[in-house]
């Protein structure tokens, strides 16, 4: 299991500062056709004991009503929960070292990827949206100092607070890794100066 | 006509299937979940409902008398006849 306090390939000092995951309500449409889904069995067999009490009689279609009715419900119980799984176990972990991305795929597919917080150059919140200007939820984009790398914090909620807190952390983060981090963004800034001079050319 | 049993065997199968995704399921939760309260709660309702409607279930099996047939396709075609 993962444990916040002793997290994989855990760096000497880090505390954990974040723990996140998409804001609840973006779950609700799913667990709203489920529950509309899961109620269907019950819903048809009050429908069968106040107009079908013949069928109810017989042994053989109350069996099949009974085996059908169950393992519908079982399998739609059971996809309400792997639903509920995808959501659950997608995170993101910020601590005072670095960003972790946790992001399960299914049942068997799980992409885990880490960020130090000195890398980070730029942080964007963005709130879009009727439901998540109420709900104080959105995404949180961090650029780093790489060409491509970019982190994204889907649906999470108090994005600004979230945003200016990883700022602050990696501001934080730099000034102990001062050498590492000019190194770094020097480099970007040369990749940078290079693909201009390619756009010039052509 | 077929006997009732059948039913009860093809319905066991597809419980046997049921029983292997859930344990694939919960064995995700257990092995990736976060150490917390909720992961253990929302597990526990999980299993717990899909104790319930398999003991209301195995409850209603033992009433029956398996000893019984069922005619299929009468009662299809009584259900489609106007």
């Amino acid at each position: 299991m993962l444990d916040t306090h002793h997290l994989p390939n855990e760096i000497p000092g880090e505390k954990p500062v974040f723990f996140l995951r998409r804001h609840p309500i973006t779950m609700m449409g799913t667990v709203l056709g489920y529950i509309a889904i899961l109620l269907l069995p019950i819903a048809i067999y009050f429908y069968l004991t106040t107009f079908q009490l013949v069928l109810l009689s017989e042994p053989g279609p109350l069996l099949l009503i009974v085996l059908g009715g169950s393992t519908f419900f079982l399998f739609a119980w059971l996809f309400l929960f792997q639903g509920f799984l995808d959501y659950y176990l997608d995170t993101w972990i910020v601590t005072t070292r670095r960003v972790l991305n946790i992001e399960q795929n299914g049942l068997f597919g799980r992409v885990v990827s880490e960020l130090r917080l000195y890398r980070i150059q730029d942080v964007t919140a963005m709130v879009n949206g009727f439901w998540n200007t109420m709900f104080d939820f959105g995404n949180v984009e961090i650029q780093t100092a790489a060409e491509h790398e970019r982190f994204m914090f889907e649906e999470v909620p108090h994005p600004n607070q979230i945003s200016k807190a990883i700022l602050e952390a990696a501001e934080l983060d730099r000034r102990d890794h001062l050498n590492t981090a000019v190194e770094e963004f020097a480099m970007a800034d040369k990749r940078a100066d290079k693909k201009a001079d390619e756009g010039t050319k052509k | 006509m077929i006997p009732i049993i059948w039913i009860l065997i093809a319905w066991a199968i597809i419980m046997v299937i049921y029983l292997l995704m859930t344990l694939l399921t919960v064995n995700t939760m257990m092995r990736f979940g976060v150490a917390r309260p909720g992961t253990y709660l929302s597990t526990a309702i999980f299993l717990g409902v899909i104790a319930i409607v398999l003991i209301l279930v195995g409850a209603f099996l033992i009433s029956m008398d398996w000893s019984q047939s069922i005619d299929v396709l009468p009662s299809f075609g009584s259900a489609i006849s106007f």
